[in-house]
């Protein structure tokens, strides 16, 4: 999968969780998204594993940095 | 050993002088002997926890990280001796008296005894933190300690062992091993937060308790809300003091020995909302039952399924899991704290706050879109300030008492006529105290201001800046304060959150 079709199905998967639109890119945290706290962000990595049909481990879930590196696991665990 | 005790304070000199000494290789286990000498003052008795501890966590996680264990059972193994050792030693008798009272209420009899068995100090904070190491072991986040005696290390460290902050394994260890060339900077730096704990315990924390401690057992003497409303906030500055003290002593002692701990406090009481209030108060326990509670939980097959079958429902989808999640997470929050109800409803208190916020969250949302210039001035934040320290100071007539039937008494008290010696004992005590109690906490706020305003300039930075002449000048004004304006010594030894 390329990285702008990740990117391109991530923002809709934000609007979807935050109401609102989102611009993403690699150095994106959560800090700069409003709502993307401790409390929304199982819901948005679940939502995001339904979309790509993927798992996370635990250990990514509480250990991503940044969007890129969630589309670079998004990658990996969809080849 | 009480960190505010003159014991403390040669053995701690004693440790920074042979720790500096030594070569680097030898360090550790100096620290690993300080840490149970530390432990074992109370009484050695308290080894035998730590012991067990140390054991079971460092054999479940070597055995995951060899694969000699499945990492499904050396976490659940791990987790029963851990969490099953707290259970007997802090919930057994609460949990006997509740299986009594139920089995009474379905017309069976039974007479579970009332063991009382002795609370370890520090079990609590200990055993979070050995159980967070061996979960991040089962989730490949860090690797096994093989060293015993390193592992132990990680278990037992002196500064953090009775009150936290509770260490995360990966920031903490590589700390305590590797080699350090000794910091003057960091250890002035050091020196001044244990000073500055030393001022919130000695002058803040310890003036309020001399002042207001007679009230708890006597709530019934206090009539009136703004009586109230002064014990509660005096208690929550008190407990502040006390608490966030304590931490920068640990904080500052480590920081001398060359080891950063994970900060607890972070200007909680400037917090915008309950939420907001717990991402700066005792913040090692949230992020101990986020990583390993809230974030499981949520990922756990019951909720993960309810999220999908609600998935046509977005919005419901999105909030009822996070709402049921955090029901379950604030009641063990309010567990952990202590083996009765009060505290389970003190839990629950924040939590339907913090409930309240996610379910009412698109109101609110909206209404911040629609007014952005009233939700960004100062005014509003001033006013989420106010709002939250009030939810917060309301939750201590529950967390103080550790009753509810004194909660109950307590509010009762709030709204009932002001008529009663016990109000005109309280004035009188504040009005003649009033410099001592006051001065105090207003400069404690102040310094908390300045670091809420400018989280990255620190005030020791700026100190650091200061002519020597005029930095010793401070520091000896500092000192001669707290011994001659401070309150210590008998009675006055113990901390707030021991009995966690």
């Amino acid at each position: 999968m390329e990285r702008a079709e990740v990117y391109s199905r991530l923002a809709d998967v934000f609007r979807d969780v935050f109401d609102r639109e989102v611009s993403l890119a690699d150095a994106t945290t959560a800090a700069d998204v409003p709502g993307w706290d401790s409390l929304n962000h199982i819901t948005l990595i679940g939502t995001i594993e339904d979309e790509f049909d993927v798992k996370f481990p635990m250990k990514d879930v509480v250990g991503m940095k940044n969007v890129g590196e969630l589309v670079d696991k998004i990658i990996e665990l969809s080849a | 050993m009480v960190f505010t005790t003159p014991e403390f304070i040669v053995f701690f000199a004693a440790v920074f002088v042979a720790y500096w000494a030594l070569p680097s290789r030898g360090r550790w286990g100096l620290l690993l002997a300080a840490s149970w000498l530390f432990y074992a003052w109370a009484s050695p008795y308290y080894l035998i926890f730590l012991g067990v501890t140390t054991g079971a966590t460092y054999l479940a996680a070597v055995g995951m990280d060899t694969k000699r264990l499945s990492r499904k059972w050396g976490g659940v193994g791990a987790a029963v001796v851990t969490i099953g050792m707290l259970v007997v030693f802090k919930y057994l008798e609460f949990l006997f008296a509740n299986v009594n009272w139920l089995m009474g209420a379905v017309g069976v009899h039974a007479s579970l005894p009332a063991v009382k068995l002795l609370l370890p100090i520090g079990l609590s904070f200990y055993v979070f933190q050995s159980l967070g190491y061996c979960i991040d072991v089962q989730r490949e986040i860090v690797s096994a300690e093989r060293n015993f005696f390193k592992h132990a290390l990680f278990v037992s460290y002196f500064p953090q062992i009775l009150q936290g902050p509770i260490g995360d394994y990966g920031r903490l260890a590589p700390q305590l091993f590797e080699a350090k060339t000794f910091n003057y900077e960091q250890a002035v730096f050091g020196i001044q937060r244990v000073a500055w704990g030393f001022f919130k315990k000695v002058m803040v924390a310890n003036i309020i308790a001399d002042r207001i401690n007679p009230v708890w057992s006597a709530v019934g003497d206090y009539p009136g809300l703004i009586c109230w409303s002064a014990i509660l906030v005096l208690y929550a500055i008190q407990l502040y003091a006390d608490f966030s003290g304590y931490m920068d002593i640990a904080c500052g002692c480590s920081q001398m020995l060359g080891v950063r701990l994970d900060e607890n406090f972070q200007c909680p009481y400037f917090a915008k909302s309950v939420a907001d209030f717990w991402r700066r108060w005792h913040i090692t326990l949230g992020a101990w039952f986020k990583n390993y509670v809230f974030y499981p939980l949520l990922r756990g097959g019951l909720l993960t399924k309810l999220r999908k079958r609600l998935k046509g429902r977005r919005k419901l989808a999105n909030v009822v899991p996070t709402v049921l999640a955090l029901f379950v997470v604030w009641f063990l929050i309010g567990l952990w704290h202590g083996a009765d109800w009060s505290y389970v409803a003190y839990g629950l208190f924040h939590g339907a706050f913090i409930i309240l916020a996610v379910a009412l969250a698109p109101v609110t949302d909206r209404f911040h879109a629609r007014c952005p210039a009233l939700v960004n001035s100062r005014g509003y934040a001033v006013f989420q300030m106010a709002r939250t320290f009030a939810i917060v100071t309301m939750g201590y007539a529950i967390f103080k008492p550790a009753d509810l039937a004194t909660t109950g008494e307590i509010l009762r008290q709030m709204f009932s006529a002001v008529d009663g010696g016990g109000v005109y004992q309280i004035q009188y005590t504040l009005h003649h105290s009033f410099i001592k109690v006051f001065a105090w906490i207003a400069f404690m706020f102040a310094v908390d201001a300045v670091h809420y305003t400018k989280p990255n300039g620190t005030i020791r930075a700026w100190l650091r800046r200061w002519p020597v002449a005029a930095r010793w000048a401070v520091y000896v004004a500092g000192l001669w304060l707290m011994v001659f304006y401070g309150e210590y010594g008998s009675g006055f030894e113990q901390f707030e959150y021991f009995k966690f």
